[in-house]
């Protein structure tokens, strides 16, 4: 498991011990998408690696009778096509569907889109909506549960330790729908300049009678936008009009980012993706 | 003519299989023994004069040296200038002591290892005394800083014919438009690359991705102080230019360490050194003022472009030229002027961009004759038919006949298979909230090579040899677009022979005859086209009198067909191996004519472009839903090819409508440095290119055909922004038409458009 700088941990107590000689020039590495850039965006040529992919328990998504749990090495491919992702939390399928292109999707993971704490990642506006949780294990082999929007900082920067991994992510089950959308530089293969998560409760009628919306791209991490959550609740997604919410929407966006010159596109863009956002709720219900 | 054979086929180019598999070998394919590896340290300031201490950087394992400014000969060249007599403004060195953009060339790194030349570029210590920058047009005329000599107007001219300021004072209405376009990338997929190398006796070999070996050579040698034929220049199989391997900008360098290491070098870049470090097409600011009746005739012109040429020469007096000649050669305009001025910039170089400069000079004028259109209530195409140039048309200012000009058919042909005046009518009515639909048309013109301007000839040295087989050496520069395909079948329509026989050269300094210019200025179809046809209709005389003689027969009792010719009367038929072998026993001669072939024309080539679009009007998002392209192209000589070309110019130009840039900061410094910030249109959002071709023969070019390529990039960008301003009610007139742009110009009159400039 060991040579040299590379480490190829195959369970839990190798990725334990590995942990324990990481040092500051040692990375993680699972799918490499965004690792590959920073090492030549940032001139790093001497590194040491802990590869995790080869770990059988980081890779599987699993449906418990309370929550389902995805391995931190599970891709966007799997995300996208898996029944119990589609089931349970159909905005994160969308979210991974969206990401990058389709050889990105093959490689990156749910762990490294968490990790990299980019501030326009795509999982993390769901993953917040849902109150997602991620499992760590440190170099003693102890475990921790932290919630998601806890461990991401954000503008690249996660709150874990140095001898730290995100393992696994806990979802808990419930009975809401959900969307993602999002707008970037062109339709496909393409970074979020907005992006954003609708979580709701409704009624068979269509009636909302709970909402929880992320917006991301709009900070370090994704927002809450309490006023856009607060204006849906008791309309009925059968015959909303975007221009209902239109005012909170701008609002939210004015508030997150009053002083950048970016906020002028996207209060206007904001309004779009999140009419997307419930179109598609409209056909999930 | 009789009915053609091997031109206006869809044959496969041959090296199709190879490049769709993976098989094709490029230069960073290449290995040769001892061969190592080099980089260009590429300045980080637009503006600074350089100390660069090498210690630290020389002391990593695997450096073989490093360049700067105080190594290399102190020759100044135009990596533009494609021969001495091209003469131009030399201001370039090798590696330079002042950086005069990011990108700049300051030092070239050569080790062992790809790994520690890339260390080293990242540890050498350069320390930048920086200088205020020059950036953007405006900063450049004002000429407060002065990039060199005593002021930032590199080259300015006056293109123009009768007198506008008459003409404007009868029209009904004068139209003016203030317009900009866009530095771009050409985004070759294969970034720039060259390898060096002493040959056997001492000579330089360099192999390049290039359009232009005789240009390589001429400056290899011309900075070395070498001959010229002790430097072989071989053109490598390359993965895309696009006008963007035109310039010598690795190759001088690369020749330089190769020659003074004596070992094989392999100069190599990354997309951040192709965008930074090369060159980029011509960014412009436009000022079009057009003067018409009530009946939509165009009476005058007046045109002032000012373009911003970048840090150093190149290109400024070429391209500003190039841009205004071919407003005089599309509508029928007595009374125009145009003025181009070029200016220095502290950011990337100018250089050659699909188009040179038409693109440009198109973009603006043809929102503004839809403009002009809207002032009067007349249909955008309406207005164009009444002032298109006439076939045979002369030149206003004095160029070359424009030809057989058939634009006007162009647009007929795409108004009836675009359904335009229903759609224009119609098309509105699918408005949604959010949505708004529009469709919208321009038209665009382009050259035939130099003709007119500079030397344009080719040599050709064409042998049936004694299989039969035969070998067409000429300096051609296959860019991917099928050239060598397309001489294939040019030589094969002469000669009567397959396709599968004719092994036609790509050049090659030490082995391809002569040729002026390059594979460039939209020449190659129709020039060196030309010459090929030539060459193979004097080596098929040359091949029947051997057989006469040989035979004792009358010429006109003579046939060729398919590779074997014969009497007429006679079941005996002969291979031309048979008499090619039969003349050499007899008479001591080769099957072989060489041909000087000069260009006997330059006429001009057109095209319409037609176009549907869905702009988002919350996300600013433009969905291109519908395209059609309408090519004045002469004679198709492979209309797979054909099509390929057009589709992919289209690409480019629906990039140039609404997303590419490279756009740079007030420092000089530049955010788009890979494909995920610079952004190109992909495949699920380009539009299917519908393509239709007018064939009317140009009677100067090879059966008829004259260019397409660069043509095919000129029409489309217009034809996008005119369909987003039909469907916005608005008048936008500065690529590219970004999603920002459009929401800015939607919501105008909003408190926060004032607040965002």
């Amino acid at each position: 498991m060991y040579i040299d700088n590379f480490y190829l941990p195959k369970s839990l107590t190798q990725l334990a011990e590995a942990l324990g000689k990481k040092d500051g020039d040692t990375y993680i590495v699972a799918g490499g998408t965004d690792l590959v850039i920073h090492f030549s965006k940032n001139c790093i040529y001497d590194y040491k690696l802990i590869d995790i992919t080869h770990i059988k328990e980081l890779k599987a998504i699993e449906e418990m009778q309370y929550e389902v749990i995805i391995g931190a090495c599970v891709t966007m491919t799997e995300i996208e096509n898996s029944p119990v992702i589609d089931k349970y939390i159909p905005a994160l399928k969308t979210a991974a569907y969206k990401l990058g292109s389709q050889q990105i999707r093959n490689r990156a993971t749910i762990g490294g889109n968490i990790s990299n704490s980019s501030q326009s990642a795509d999982t993390l506006p769901v993953l917040f909506a849902y109150g997602a949780e991620v499992e760590i294990i440190n170099s003693k082999g102890q475990k921790r549960i932290d919630k998601v929007e806890n461990v991401v900082i954000g503008l690249e920067k996660n709150n874990l330790q140095k001898d730290e991994a995100i393992t696994r992510i806990i979802i808990t089950k419930c009975s809401s729908i959900s969307a993602f959308a999002k707008v970037g530089s062109r339709t496909s293969v393409t970074i979020s300049k907005v992006n954003c998560c609708v979580k709701a409760d409704a009624n068979i009628d269509g009636k909302i009678s709970n909402a929880v919306v992320y917006i991301g791209a709009v900070g370090a991490k994704p927002i809450k936008a309490e006023l856009v959550g607060g204006a849906l609740i008791d309309k009925n997604l059968k015959t909303i009009s975007i221009s209902e919410i239109k005012e909170q929407i701008q609002n939210q966006i004015e508030a997150a980012i009053p002083s950048r010159s970016s906020k002028y596109y996207k209060k206007e863009a904001s309004v779009g993706i999140i009419e997307e956002a419930l179109n598609n709720l409209k056909l999930a219900r | 003519m009789g009915k053609l054979k091997y031109v206006g086929k869809s044959i496969l180019k041959e090296d199709s299989y190879d490049k769709a598999t993976g098989r094709t070998k490029y230069v960073c394919d290449m290995k040769r023994h001892n061969m190592l590896y080099a980089k260009l340290v590429l300045s980080q300031k637009a503006h600074a004069d350089i100390v660069i201490d090498k210690t630290e950087a020389l002391n990593i394992e695997g450096i073989e040296a490093i360049y700067t400014y105080a190594d290399v000969p102190k020759v100044q060249y135009n990596s533009h200038q494609w021969y001495a007599g091209a003469t131009a403004f030399r201001d370039e060195y090798l590696l330079c002591d002042r950086a005069r953009f990011v990108g700049d060339r300051i030092a070239l790194v050569v080790g062992k290892t790809k790994r520690a030349v890339e260390k080293a570029v990242a540890k050498l210590n350069v320390i930048y005394k920086e200088l205020n920058p020059v950036i953007g047009i405006e900063a450049a005329k004002s000429d407060e800083i002065i990039i060199k000599g005593n002021t930032n107007l590199a080259f300015s001219k006056e293109i123009f014919c009768g007198s506008y300021e008459e003409q404007f004072k009868k029209a009904d209405y004068i139209i003016e438009d203030k317009g900009s376009t866009q530095k771009i990338h050409h985004s070759a997929i294969e970034p720039h690359i060259c390898l060096s190398e002493l040959d056997e006796q001492g000579s330089l070999t360099v192999w390049t991705p290039c359009q232009i070996v005789f240009q390589v050579q001429y400056h290899v040698a011309d900075i070395l102080q070498i001959p010229y034929n002790r430097v072989r220049v071989i053109k490598a199989v390359m993965g895309g230019s696009f006008g963007g391997k035109g310039q010598t900008v690795l190759e001088p360098i690369c020749a330089f360490a190769a020659y003074t290491l004596k070992k094989p070098v392999m100069l190599y870049m990354d997309r951040h050194d192709a965008i930074l470090g090369t060159r980029s097409r011509n960014a412009t600011e436009m000022i079009v003022e057009t003067a018409i009746n009530k009946e939509g005739k165009i009476l005058a012109r007046k045109i002032i472009t000012d373009i911003d040429g970048g840090a150093y020469y190149t290109n400024a007096a070429a391209v500003t030229m190039a841009l205004g000649k071919k407003l005089f050669r599309m509508y029928d305009i007595p009374d125009q002027s145009y003025t181009g001025n070029a200016y220095y910039t502290n950011t990337i170089p100018g250089g050659a961009c699909r188009g040179y400069g038409s693109p440009q000079a198109h973009a603006v004028t043809e929102i503004n004759i839809d403009h002009a259109a809207h002032k009067i209530g007349m249909d955008p195409c309406e207005l164009r038919l009444k002032n298109f140039v006439k076939p045979g048309a002369s030149d206003p200012t004095g160029g070359p006949n424009i030809g057989n000009a058939q634009i006007k058919e162009c647009v007929l042909k795409g108004m009836e298979a675009f359904d335009w005046k229903n759609r224009r009518q119609t098309i509105k009515n699918k408005n949604t909230e959010r949505y708004a639909y529009g469709v919208g048309m321009a038209c665009g013109a382009h050259g035939n090579g130099y003709f007119g301007a500079f030397p344009d000839f080719t040599n050709v040295e064409m042998s049936i040899l004694g299989d039969g087989s035969v070998l067409v050496k000429i300096g051609i520069h296959d860019q991917g677009c099928g050239t060598v395909a397309t001489m294939q079948q040019l030589a094969a329509e002469a000669l009567d022979i397959d396709t599968k026989h004719i092994r036609v050269t790509e050049a090659d300094t030490l082995i391809t005859p002569y040729d002026s210019a390059g594979t460039q200025a939209s020449r190659v179809t129709f020039v060196c086209g030309g010459a090929v046809k030539e060459a193979g209709e004097k080596l098929k005389q040359r091949l029947i009198n051997a057989f006469c003689t040989l035979k004792e027969f009358k010429e006109d009792s003579v046939e060729t067909r398919d590779g074997l010719i014969y009497r007429k009367d006679s079941d005996k038929k002969y291979t031309y191996a048979d008499i090619a072998t039969e003349f050499e026993t007899k008479y001591s001669q080769t099957m072989t004519e060489f041909i000087k072939y000069q260009s006997p024309a330059n006429p001009a080539t057109f095209a319409a472009c037609f176009a549907e679009v869905k702009v988002d009007k919350y996300t600013g998002h433009v969905e291109v839903t519908d395209f059609l392209a309408v090519h004045d192209i002469g004679q198709s000589v492979n209309p797979m090819l054909v099509e390929g070309q057009i589709q992919g110019g289209a690409h480019m130009g629906i990039g140039m409508a609404l997303r590419e840039e490279i756009e740079v900061d007030n420092n000089g410094r530049v955010k788009s440095t890979n494909f995920s910030k610079y952004h190109l249109i992909n495949a699920p959002e380009m539009p299917e290119v519908r393509v239709l071709t007018v064939e009317a023969k140009e009677p100067y070019g090879p059966y008829g055909a004259k260019s397409v390529g660069e043509a095919s990039a000129v029409a489309p960008p217009a034809a996008v922004v005119n369909a987003i301003n039909f469907a916005l009610d608005t008048n936008i007139t500065t690529y590219p038409v970004t999603p920002e742009k459009i929401i800015k110009n939607l919501y105008r009159n909003k408190k926060w458009s004032t607040q965002n400039g």
